[in-house]
């Protein structure tokens, strides 16, 4: 690597890039934590109240955890 | 009040013999009513998410001047994500936090912040005093406030916070318990 590449990798354009990538992968693996918490609390949360329609707030729920993964595949592969 | 069918007001925030049931219940304990906060107290989160949105949009004006498209696409994807998850957090918080009334005890069931849970309960005969409370310009125009039970001993009391119909709520525990123990 000569000094013209390291010059080019550390351009204020390539620094803004690396570091919105960078917390971008943070937030979705974040995300991706706090949606499980939840799921697993709404289990939780349903064995305390049994309510009728659980299965939607279950699923709701369940869908927040695809989103979270989503969110994270998204970001590895096309940020 | 006093049919044994199903009733369901303010959007399942009073229900009236609902078809639910609770994870400690004892044999041949019937759930009478479920408590909710009254929905006019949970207002301000969907006001809240409203503003976000509102902030979201003003902010997408100066986004193109600091960032490129694909950036743009994320910011908005990450704040609409929060935005969803910020309503269904509230919204778990709403519906799960309960004061539910059996034909034998008095439940109150808290989720502080969905990962702390706590559970009070107190059986209709250790019940001492039951106070209703409201006032201010909305509680009264929505008939909303608080209903304490106090019990005896070193029971925990119980406390059911912006409950609909308080007076109601108190007018009912004191009929099941003249019916249950004649006082």
């Amino acid at each position: 690597m000569d000094i013209s590449q390291i010059n080019n990798l550390l351009t204020s354009k390539n620094i803004i890039l690396y570091f919105f990538k960078t917390i971008a992968l943070i937030i979705s693996i974040f995300y991706l934590i706090y949606s499980v918490v939840i799921l697993k609390q709404t289990e939780i949360m349903n064995k305390t109240l049994q309510a009728k329609n659980y299965f939607l707030i279950y699923s709701i729920s369940l869908f927040q955890v695809f989103l979270g993964v989503f969110l994270l595949l998204l970001t590895i592969f096309f940020l | 009040m006093k049919n044994n069918g199903q009733n369901h007001k303010l959007f399942h925030s009073f229900c009236l013999y609902p078809n639910v049931k609770f994870e400690t219940q004892e044999n041949k304990e019937n759930v009478i009513l479920v408590l909710r906060a009254h929905p006019i107290t949970q207002i301000y989160w969907l006001l809240n998410s409203l503003f976000f949105i509102f902030i979201l949009s003003l902010l997408n004006y100066f986004f193109p001047s600091f960032f490129n498209a694909t950036q743009i696409f994320f910011l908005n994807v990450f704040a609409i994500v929060f935005i969803l998850s910020y309503l269904w957090l509230n919204f778990l918080n709403w519906f799960f936090n309960v004061g539910v009334i059996s034909n034998k005890r008095i439940i109150d069931i808290d989720f502080h912040g969905i990962i702390y849970k706590e559970v009070t309960a107190t059986h209709l005969n250790k019940i001492e005093d039951i106070t209703s409370k409201g006032g201010g310009y909305f509680q009264s125009f929505f008939d909303y406030g608080n209903v304490f039970i106090q019990t005896a001993g070193t029971e925990a009391n119980i406390e059911f916070i912006d409950v609909p119909y308080p007076s109601q709520v108190a007018t009912m525990i004191n009929e099941l318990i003249g019916k249950k123990y004649g006082h």
